[in-house]
């Protein structure tokens, strides 16, 4: 799995390139327009992170020439840009996703998988975590092939965990996750609180380990072994 | 007061009273003059009946000399040999059976032996007539004039101050979100000249304030975001690593603050392209389906906390708007009344053509329900940021809508009218 990340600061680059290092990708780097064109020509990626920003230019240039060239790696925007226009001519440019910064670096890897899942399996893969089964097209999970009864969002944060097992997830990305875009964010995590309560119930109930661990002062960490 | 209403009080106050005394002071002048015609009169006459006494003579002819009432009285011993006295007396009329008023003479006069007292009178019923129909002439004047003075005011007035009414309409119609530089045009009257010149210094400076505050805001929540996202990444790089409670803790923290500044930036962020007018695009918006989308979202919060929700509909407001904002309103809206109510508390939310009401239960909150809509301003309920409902305010207004807060016994109450206010 090949991602090219194009962002011009240095610093996020560095954050992305060891979040997504235990997932096995391998991470291209480049700062700007102009390296980035000639690297798609070159090679071919998997993925695209592209800032839109960028020191020489628009980050919409690449994705044009990407189109052009019917490209069939999946593109990811990043940008500082948070308005709903923004994101619209994004994927009207033909972008599959969009995450405006500051974002949260667990959000960015389970849009990664997600959408190279989609692009992969045309999105019909399962996904085994320790005895829980996911079918993502249907929205249905299993313990040890029994169903789980479970909410839209409570599949949503369920799916979440899975796709960043082993992480120390902190409770704002959870409530971003769930809260979706918030002009303004709560920082009362009642939300939060209430559906991981209920999908511990849930998992408890169908007879499943209690995979869903509580960090003190932080959030959450989906530990499978 | 108004300005016209106080210069007509003043104009009439001091004019009644310049009446008054003018009117007095004339009276008593007439009066004077009268008196001094009459006593000269009276006099004049009074020689000519000593004239007509014959000094060895008694007083015989005298009595036929004279038009008028005349008393003459012997008397003996004169305290002084010859004095004139004026009063005013009065006299009864057998023919009107009334007292009438009279001027009086006495003098003493001295026929062949004997003293005589002289009493000569003369009518003032003639000459206080006279007074009468010129003060009722002059009375008359006055108040014509009185009333011409008070039309021709009226009219200078509206003439005169017609600039400057002007340039109050001006200020009334200023609004920052759609600035007009140099609004105050020039006046004739140097005065106004002056004020509507210092007035367009001042609105240009506030304008290219708040541009300049604008431009500001929007850069920053703007720029701000990059260094966040730094700052962000990197505390949860660090979560990842083997930590401690006490550190757990503290990543915690920097990672919560790090979210809330980013969020407070971004409303900021938001408002700032509110108030740029960079919601250009809009289309007829369904209300109902925002708020049953919005209440879906938020049902399984309700839940955990025992919030029961009902919602009406009695009809569609017919509105144009911005998707995103008319989302942000509803979703603030609803949000809020989630945040800032009891357990097993309640919602209602109910929407017509004209109004949108969304009520629920919830502490009181401390501070005047107005100053809700102010940035940064919580009341008595701490964690929030307070910016949800000065965004609400922020689109109502941004759209001509009115926005209200109400406050009794623990029901909070928030109308959004339709209708521009």
């Amino acid at each position: 799995m090949k991602l090219l990340i194009i962002e011009d600061d240095p610093e996020i680059q560095d954050s992305i390139i060891t979040y997504l290092a235990p997932e096995g990708y391998a991470c291209v780097q480049a700062f700007d327009v102009r390296t980035a064109l000639d690297m798609i020509t070159k090679n071919s990626y998997d993925c695209f992170l592209i800032d839109l920003n960028l020191p020489d230019g628009n980050g919409t240039e690449i994705i044009k020439k990407l189109k052009k060239d019917q490209n069939q790696g999946g593109i990811i925007v990043i940008t500082a840009r948070d308005a709903i226009e923004d994101r619209v001519k994004a994927l009207e440019w033909g972008a599959d996703d969009y995450l405006v910064k500051p974002f949260n670096l667990s959000e960015l890897n389970a849009r990664i998988k997600s959408l190279i899942r989609r692009i992969q399996f045309q999105g019909s893969q399962q996904i085994a975590a320790g005895e829980l089964e996911i079918f993502p097209e249907y929205f249905k999970a299993t313990i040890k092939g029994k169903p789980l009864e479970l909410t839209k969002k409570e599949f949503e944060i369920l799916m979440f965990f899975v796709s960043n097992a082993g992480r120390v997830i902190a409770k704002e990305s959870l409530a971003d996750q769930l809260w979706g875009d918030d002009s303004d964010f709560s920082y009362s995590f009642d939300f939060v609180y209430a559906q991981i309560k209920n999908l511990r119930k849930k998992l408890k109930e169908a007879g499943a380990r209690e995979y869903i661990q509580t960090i003190y002062g932080v959030g959450y960490k989906f530990e499978v072994e | 007061m108004k300005l016209l209403t106080k210069t007509t009080l003043y104009f009439i106050t001091i004019s009644l009273f310049v009446f008054f005394a003018g009117g007095l002071g004339l009276y008593i002048l007439m009066q004077n003059l009268v008196k001094n015609e009459v006593d000269a009169e009276l006099l004049q006459r009074i020689h000519y009946v000593f004239n007509q006494i014959d000094p060895n003579d008694s007083l015989g002819p005298v009595h036929f000399i004279a038009s008028e009432p005349i008393d003459i009285e012997k008397i003996h011993l004169p305290k002084q040999s010859s004095t004139f006295r004026f009063q005013d007396t009065v006299l009864f009329n057998d023919l009107t059976k009334t007292y009438a008023p009279y001027r009086e003479l006495i003098s003493i006069v001295k026929a062949g032996p004997d003293y005589y007292r002289i009493r000569i009178y003369k009518s003032l019923i003639t000459s206080n007539t006279l007074i009468e129909k010129v003060a009722l002439v002059t009375t008359l004047m006055l108040m014509l004039f009185l009333l011409l003075a008070y039309f021709l005011n009226r009219y200078l007035f509206s003439r005169v101050w017609f600039d400057f009414f002007a340039t109050l309409h001006k200020i009334q119609e200023f609004s920052l979100t759609m600035p007009q530089k140099e609004a105050f045009s020039a006046s004739e009257i140097i005065e106004f000249n002056e004020l509507n010149r210092l007035l367009n210094k001042m609105t240009d400076k506030i304008i290219n304030d708040y541009e300049g505050l604008k431009e500001f805001t929007g850069n920053l929540s703007h720029e701000v975001q990059t260094p966040l996202a730094v700052i962000k990444n990197k505390t949860e790089l660090m979560m990842q690593e083997p930590l401690n409670k006490q550190q757990y803790e503290q990543i915690g923290s920097i990672y919560s603050a790090a979210n809330r500044l980013s969020a407070i930036v971004r409303s900021l962020g938001l408002i700032a392209r509110i108030d740029n007018n960079q919601f250009t695009e809009t289309q007829p918006v369904n209300f109902k389906d925002l708020i049953l989308l919005e209440k879906e979202n938020y049902e399984p919060l309700m839940e955990s906390r025992g919030i029961k929700i009902e919602t009406e509909f009695s009809g569609q407001p017919d509105i144009q708007m911005n998707k995103e904002l008319a989302e942000i309103l509803v979703n603030n809206l609803i949000k809020n009344a989630v945040r800032h109510n009891l357990k097993n508390g309640f919602i209602r939310i109910h929407l017509s053509k004209q109004s949108l009401t969304i009520s629920n239960s919830g502490e009181n909150p401390g501070i005047p329900t107005e100053k809700l809509f102010d940035q940064f301003s919580r009341g008595s309920d701490k964690g929030f940021m307070g910016i949800g409902l000065s965004i609400v305010r922020k689109i109502t207004e941004h759209y001509g809508m009115s926005v209200r807060y109400d406050y009794q016994d623990q029901q909070h109450k928030i109308t959004v009218g339709f209708q521009p206010s």
